[in-house]
């Protein structure tokens, strides 16, 4: 089946007659929607990016790995309204050529938060150019959708999309988590991580996968073995630098996924 | 025996990543064909100021700087300087990039691509000798064979063409830093770009 695939690849490229052998571009679909098809000026509004990727690509994190590119966004809104920054669910981990990813595939959800503006009123068109990439073990594809989303003012009314956002809003790492305290000390080559966890939270690392949300500091190979020290009551890893590393390294996020579907977390680091 | 022949592997990438390009350190030796079937070595170079490029004229990102015409406008450039330019495609046959040498003859053409050797270096050899790891991945070797420069063509790791207007160009910078016979700053820094196609 692998093979046959590759085959048609190659006479495509063949026929495409150029050196740019990418005919199609983007495999993912891409939608804006919105908790609700009503807003209330003044009020955020929650809304999602939604992509669904064809099988056997995947696409990127706000930290790739490395290589890569995490999905852009070009907002085109009415007059006060601004948009944050997309938020990213949990990643999977892709290795392939000796490199490793960190992104999707399937389907994703990014959270938005929208804002109106306090003299927000009637109906309004929200219009968004994303772009992203796509790349699976042998291509790379970038891919771009304009994407737009109608409002009119109103009180908020659950829409279809409401429960599908809200469900992936829970994928999204709590951030800023207190209960884990993490620090970084450095070696020529090496990092030595520590969390110090207070008690009662019942917080094993083992149960995660850890991914750095913080481009360029731990090497895409590291692997997260954590060792308790009873002594220091402190979970501690030591992690081979990225070759990219700033010297000194100043900031470290990291993010935890449960293995068993523990809520995700992310712990962040900043030099003294 | 399974067993031996993972440890033997495992030992040779090693072996190949030790010897792997370093700064300040003379650029590991090559040889390659290049599309006419002729064998290039970069020892044919000694004394030059030599650029090597990682290309995969599918890859959007190089796509960027091709369509751009900022990797041609280089490229030029550095010719007139008396720089040898390299350009090296290590895909694999069957992946995304791969070209026989009757393809990359006509891309040479229609891209307008300007450098004084293309390589094919399907076996992938020479890239893990570099370790290139994605395309465009840029190297300058100094006239004296060490290596100057392993990174970024430039400062903005998008596929958008109108970033290259605006980045920072961080190759081209090195290269002129070379030239000049001034440290490179900014020496090592990640590329961006699609994984090479090994």
């Amino acid at each position: 089946m692998k093979f046959a695939l590759i085959l048609i690849g190659v006479l495509g490229a063949m026929r495409a007659g150029n050196c740019n052998a990418a005919p199609e571009a983007g495999k993912a679909k891409v939608q804006l929607q919105a908790v609700s098809s009503t807003y209330q000026a003044g009020q955020p509004l929650q809304a999602a990016i939604s992509m669904r990727l064809e099988d056997g690509w995947h696409t990127y994190w706000e930290n790739p790995g490395d290589a890569g590119m995490p999905m852009k966004v070009l907002w085109e809104l009415p007059a006060g309204w601004r948009a944050d920054e997309l938020k990213f669910p949990s990643p999977s981990r892709f290795a392939a050529g000796g490199l490793t990813s960190y992104g999707y595939k399937g389907a994703v959800v990014f959270p938005v938060l929208l804002h109106p503006p306090a003299g927000a009123n009637g109906p309004v068109e929200l219009k968004a150019k994303v772009s992203w990439l796509v790349c699976n073990e042998d291509a790379c594809l970038p891919g771009s959708a304009h994407i737009m989303l109608d409002l009119t003012r109103g009180p908020s009314t659950p829409g279809d999309s409401a429960e599908m956002i809200a469900e992936n809003l829970t994928k999204i790492p709590r951030d800023n988590v207190k209960d884990i305290i993490l620090t970084v000390s450095e070696g020529p080559e090496e990092l030595r991580l520590a969390l110090k966890v207070k008690e009662a939270v019942g917080f094993q690392p083992r149960d995660y996968e850890v991914f750095p949300a913080t481009p360029q500091v731990i090497d895409g190979t590291a692997k997260y073995e954590w060792v308790f020290s009873a002594g220091q009551q402190l979970w501690q890893t030591t992690l081979p630098k990225s070759d990219h590393a700033a010297d000194p390294v100043k900031e470290l996020a990291l993010v935890f996924v449960g293995k068993s579907g523990q809520a995700p977390m992310r712990v962040n680091w900043k030099i003294k | 025996m399974k067993n031996i022949i993972i440890a033997t592997l495992t030992g040779a990438i090693a072996l190949v990543a030790a010897n792997a390009a370093e700064i300040g350190k003379a650029a590991p030796a090559f040889s390659g064909k290049n599309v006419k079937g002729e064998t290039v070595s970069l020892s044919d170079f000694a004394g030059k100021v030599v650029v090597l490029e990682w290309i995969n004229l599918s890859c959007p990102f190089v796509r960027k700087h091709y369509d751009s015409g900022n990797m041609q406008k280089l490229q030029t450039s550095a010719a007139e300087k008396g720089v040898t330019w390299i350009t090296i495609s290590s895909s694999a046959e069957g992946k995304q990039g791969y070209c026989d040498p009757a393809k990359m003859t006509e891309c040479i053409k229609t891209e307008g691509i300007k450098s004084a050797q293309v390589l094919l270096d399907h076996s992938g050899t020479i890239g893990k000798a570099y370790d290139a790891k994605v395309t465009p991945h840029m190297f300058i070797i100094q006239k004296d064979g060490t290596l100057a420069y392993d990174g970024a063509i430039d400062s903005k790791p998008g596929t958008d063409k109108a970033d290259v207007a605006t980045a920072e160009p961080f190759f081209a910078d090195a290269l002129e830093a070379v030239l000049a016979g001034k440290p490179v700053e900014n020496a090592k820094n990640k590329p961006y770009g699609c994984g090479v196609k090994y």
